[in-house]
């Protein structure tokens, strides 16, 4: 004799999920964002370990003062696949104020192609009498650069 | 007195039991989804928090001035160079900033001049977050 309330409570319950799957189900994407987070995170860390003036081969500061066609900064890009995980793949873009047009132009040290789920980190910071693209050998005046470093994941290709 | 067990009764109780669980349904919903909405509104903000620009703005300013400041003669020349470039590469990301010198206290010994101190403001702001921040560098 209860099938009547069975019914009613049934149809009660079930509603109610409905409505609030309905609602709710639209923020899906919240594992990216930590995962986003974590990346740059990761990025950033890399890129002040290797912003620093010690001279080492392995620095910006001694990388972006030789950059050229014939110059390849592979201890620089090493180091940056060490401190990365695994599973990252990353790009390093130089962005510069030309001193002769008075434009900001680009150089892009590796040319890998970014994915949908890209995420950059980057870093400012300045060089002195240089021999390279961005600082020629003539030039008695500083340089400030911006780095930044596109990375995305492998597993999401 | 009528006991539960009684015909007519049984019915309400899986009527309630069934709203019972619709609200509980309900409530676990509305903190799982404020949950979704906390971790969201805490990735964009860590996203999108300049705090490595105003740190790397704070290190140029100090570490390049203090070493223009060696030569007296090109300091202000050079410090107003640094901060057109970086006014530009910070506008490249809709950021505005700044380093301004002022206050040079200079001293001549032995006909060489030097400079002592000088003041520097560093601006930053986006469309979030607004810095500003003077500085005072005491050379020697």
């Amino acid at each position: 004799m209860m099938t009547l309330e069975g019914v009613i409570a049934a149809v009660l319950i079930l509603s109610v999920a409905y409505f609030l799957f309905q609602s709710t189900m639209i923020i899906s994407p919240v594992s990216d964002e930590v995962v986003y987070v974590q990346m740059r995170q990761y990025g950033q860390d890399a890129l002040t370990i290797i912003n620093s003036q010690t001279g080492a081969e392995d620095t910006l500061q001694y990388a972006l003062k030789r950059i050229n066609s014939t110059y390849t900064p592979y201890e620089l890009l090493n180091s940056l696949e060490k401190l990365l995980p695994d599973y990252t793949d990353f790009n390093l873009q130089v962005y510069y104020v030309n001193m002769t047009t008075n434009e900001i132009e680009v150089y892009n040290i590796t040319n890998r192609i970014p994915t949908s789920t890209t995420v950059t980190a980057s870093t400012y910071l300045v060089i002195r009498n240089g021999n390279s693209l961005m600082i020629p050998p003539s030039s008695s005046i500083q340089q400030a650069l911006r780095v930044p470093m596109p990375m995305s994941p492998y597993c999401w290709r | 007195m009528e006991s539960l067990k009684d015909r007519g009764t049984e019915g309400q109780i899986i009527i309630t039991m069934a709203l019972m669980i619709s609200i509980l349904l309900a409530g676990l919903s509305y903190v799982y989804s404020q949950n979704l909405l906390a971790g969201t509104e805490t990735s964009i903000t860590q996203l999108n928090f300049p705090k490595n620009e105003i740190r790397d703005l704070r290190r140029i300013a100090i570490e390049e001035l203090t070493d223009y400041a060696s030569e007296p003669s090109s300091f202000l020349d050079r410090a107003k160079e640094l901060d057109r470039q970086i006014t530009t590469l910070y506008a490249l990301h809709g950021a505005y900033a700044s380093i301004d010198v002022f206050d040079i206290k200079r001293s001549v010994v032995g006909g060489q001049e030097s400079i002592t101190s000088f003041m520097v403001r560093i601006v930053f702001s986006n469309t979030e977050v607004e810095y500003e921040e003077t500085i005072s560098v005491q050379l020697t």
